[in-house]
């Protein structure tokens, strides 16, 4: 549905005579969001699982049916737990409500602003009533980081526009493995090889230049910012709008972007390499059952 | 004794043993006919996609495992044992020449993939930074369709009234999970017996996991 919105509002800006001004395409991206927002509100009436239960854990108060409060309490209480460590003390309310649809087993979860209105691009979906915890934290996730971007100042939007949450393990090690390797660019081949000073340039945190690695790739070394940042680093990052993207993402890690993406990348060969070890014990615990049972089919055989 | 052995499991599994040898061959060929761009941006849908086929491979492990566990003693039932009882054999050791036959004719196949995953990635041209493992995918592949086959034969070489009663248990619990799920209960014992199965520690283990015969 948001990808409608943006499509119709690129048709717009294509199909308007001359340079539309900052202000008109103000105007109709506001009027295009009210939109969603209402299409957003009516969708969730019509569900027929509605809220009625509400969980409230620190900053965050969550509107969710009966029927599923008990399976995302966890997954609230954590989030809330993170929340809070991104803000520090000063954590922003936030209202999300979980509706749910018992025909095709999805829920939605949709953040409102204090005022109660539809918060657009901070919303997931996709989640199904026996999903497991780590689902609906990542579900969460999206509709928080949806939160988290709405705040977002123009410079670090452009840099990072996406709704997911800053925080590690919402995409796979595999996926960032991929992903690491996907840019061409010299100075992301640099920085992969191991002139860290290039990293920056290539994260495209120097100016205006966009920048080689992927959106993903930027969002976990910004996930591993945060984690090393402690607490108050998303209040860090917001508090310092008027300096250059790189000193704040520095800010947010309490280190050069050079020593946090070398770690960065150490951690994921680490962990990759552990999975690798693990494979290798599965091999060895799956010769070993091999074994125990062609014994155990021998000693069967003996005895009958 | 042992050469006997082999030959006698090719003459009664040999539709088997082929029609395995065939897709094992198969797998790696299909999984890179795809063309590899110059363009890394495209490696991880392409290695997305290698990973959407990496699940064929212990799905043929486990079918050629539990095949091969199935069809061992058919021959030997369908000659009502006569062949068995002629050797001059005990028959812990006939049990035992059965299990290494057909471990040698799995061996067979998991070399025909290895052929197949070497001759696959030597003519791809693949950016630098990724690998290739097709040793490491065909031993895997030989052992994890080895320990189902031992699974397998062991419970084949139960008495037929314990392999009887261990069925209808094994489906009682089919029926009776699925009733929950139809009636909306949280009852859900399957999917622990699963992660015990096929976990790190489960004589499954070799199953889980990724299978990339190209990686990072």
């Amino acid at each position: 549905m948001s990808s409608l919105a943006w499509t119709v509002l690129t048709a717009l800006q294509v199909l308007q005579a001359g340079q539309p001004s900052r202000e008109a395409l103000a105007r109709q991206l506001d009027s295009l969001r009210g939109a969603y927002g209402r299409v957003l509100v009516a969708q969730e009436r019509a569900l027929p699982w509605r809220p009625s239960d509400t969980v409230r854990a620190g900053s965050l108060v969550v509107a969710l049916p009966a029927a599923v409060h008990r399976r995302f309490e966890p997954a609230v209480d954590q989030a809330a737990i993170e929340w809070r460590h991104l803000f520090g003390a000063g954590a922003p309310t936030v209202l999300l409500s979980i509706g749910a649809n018992r025909e095709s087993a999805q829920l939605q979860v949709l953040a409102r602003s204090a005022a109660g209105g539809p918060i657009v691009g901070a919303s997931a979906g996709s989640i199904g009533p026996r999903s497991d915890g780590r689902t609906v934290r990542r579900a969460l996730w999206q509709a928080l980081g949806g939160v988290l971007l709405a705040r977002a100042d123009s410079t670090f939007a452009a840099w990072l526009p996406i709704a997911v949450g800053p925080l590690p393990n919402l995409h796979s090690d595999d996926e960032l493995a991929y992903q690491w390797v996907a840019s061409a660019g010299a100075g992301a081949r640099a920085c992969r090889e191991g002139q860290v000073d290039q990293c920056g340039a290539a994260l495209g945190l120097d100016g205006p230049v966009k920048g080689e690695f992927t959106i993903e790739i930027r969002n976990a070394v910004l996930a591993a910012a945060i984690v090393r940042g402690g607490d108050g680093a998303w209040a860090r990052l917001e508090g310092s709008r008027s300096e250059p993207l790189r000193h704040r993402i520095e800010a947010v890690a309490g280190e050069s972007i050079d020593g946090l993406v070398a770690q960065w990348q150490s951690a994921l060969g680490e962990r990759r390499r552990a999975a690798g070890s693990e494979q290798s014990w599965r091999m060895l615990v799956g010769s070993a059952w091999g074994l125990a049972m062609m014994a155990l089919a021998v000693g069967l055989r003996r005895m009958s | 004794m042992m050469n006997a052995m082999i030959w006698f499991h090719w003459r009664s599994c040999r539709a088997w043993i082929v029609a395995a040898a065939f897709a094992a061959g198969a797998l790696p060929v299909v999984s890179v006919m795809q063309s590899w761009p110059r363009d890394p941006a495209q490696v991880p849908v392409l290695l997305g996609q290698l990973d959407a086929w990496g699940v064929f491979y212990p799905v043929l492990a486990a079918a050629l495992g539990l095949s091969t566990a199935v069809i061992v003693w058919q021959a030997d039932h369908r000659g009502r044992f006569v062949y068995a009882l002629t050797l001059p054999v005990a028959r812990w050791r006939y049990v035992w020449f059965r299990f290494l036959a057909a471990a040698v004719w799995i061996g067979a196949v998991g070399v025909i993939l290895w052929v197949s995953a070497v001759a696959s990635v030597a003519v791809l041209s693949l950016p630098p930074s990724l690998r290739t493992f097709p040793t490491a995918l065909a031993a895997r592949f030989v052992l994890a369709a080895l320990s189902v086959f031992a699974a397998g034969y062991c419970v084949t070489t139960l008495p037929a009234r314990i392999q009887r009663t261990l069925g209808r248990v094994v489906l009682a619990l089919l029926v009776v999970q699925c009733g929950a799920l139809l009636l909306g209960l949280e009852a859900d014992w399957l999917s622990p017996l699963a992660s015990g199965l096929f976990g790190q520690w489960g004589p499954f283990a070799l199953l889980g996991g990724r299978w990339m015969l190209v990686d990072v």
